[in-house]
């Protein structure tokens, strides 16, 4: 393994958190179906700044009441009636900013020494689990494109397997080329355990 | 006039009511879906994120309350 590669994952390691995009070893992480010697390398999220379109919509939302207060709209109806209004909306919003933040920080990838597996939460009543073993993976391939792609440097990662779903995408992930780089020597690793007959 | 009025504000409050009851049934859903969520995987701030649901829920318990009894 190149030596600036080790330095990446070293940089990952200081880096656990709970809300970080990419942690490496995380610490406390279970997931459905995890076998008892299977240990998890890599937990992965869309990059943080991928919420910023739903968390200006929350904003505007919040303000939306002070907005409109000058036009008076509000004012043809009774109090009671303007309280519940606002209420609710402000309801509405602390509902939308809940969903979309479980949207993201529950739809992950998890690398382990044996598998990758993706979560998908796309909404409120959808759930997707799709994994394919380290084994598995004939090609990783990443992109990075856009202003802001480039700028904050993340990307998505395209995984080919050789299993029955035959391609896994890890999307806006920061630091792909490092990710992609780690899929890779895990790939090497399982082939030469498969050739020495350490394989579980 | 004062009864079409008066039915008019009646309707209103029970189409506030019938919206406030559906998003607190929505409320519930969010509680169910971060259970399964919490299920499926367990990170960190899993239990931080119960409680807020569980919040989102409680709040949405008393837009229903709120509608009732002050419109």
């Amino acid at each position: 393994m190149p030596a600036q590669n080790k330095d990446h994952k070293k940089k990952y390691e200081k880096k656990r958190g709970q809300f970080l995009s990419v942690s490496y070893i995380p610490k406390n992480l279970k997931f459905e179906n995890q076998e008892d010697e299977e240990k998890v390398l890599l937990l992965l999220r869309r990059h943080p700044i991928t919420n910023i379109g739903w968390i200006i919509i929350s904003v505007i939302g919040l303000m939306l009441p002070y907005i409109i207060e000058p036009l008076n709209l509000l004012s043809l109806l009774p109090g009671s009636y303007q309280f519940v209004l606002v209420a609710f909306w402000y309801l509405l919003i602390f509902g939308y900013s809940l969903e979309k933040f479980l949207q993201w920080y529950f739809s992950v990838n998890v690398v382990t020494d044996e598998r990758i597996v993706d979560f998908d939460f796309h909404h409120i009543t959808f759930k997707q689990v799709t994994d394919a073993n380290i084994d598995k993976i004939q090609d990783v391939t990443y992109k990075v494109s856009g202003v802001v792609g480039t700028f904050f440097n993340y990307g998505d990662i395209l995984v080919q397997t050789a299993s029955e779903i035959p391609n896994l995408e890890f999307h806006s992930v920061a630091n792909p080329e490092i990710v992609a780089d780690i899929l890779q020597d895990l790939r090497i690793e399982e082939e030469i355990e498969k050739l020495e007959g350490r394989l579980r | 006039m004062d009864v079409i009025e008066t039915t008019g504000w009646i309707v209103a409050q029970v189409f506030m009511v019938i919206l406030a009851v559906l998003y607190m049934v929505f409320a519930g859903v969010v509680i169910k879906q971060v259970n399964i969520m919490t299920t499926t995987l367990t990170l960190s701030a899993g239990k931080m994120v119960k409680a807020i649901a569980w919040v989102h829920l409680l709040l949405a318990f008393l837009v229903v309350i709120a509608t009732i009894l002050i419109l």
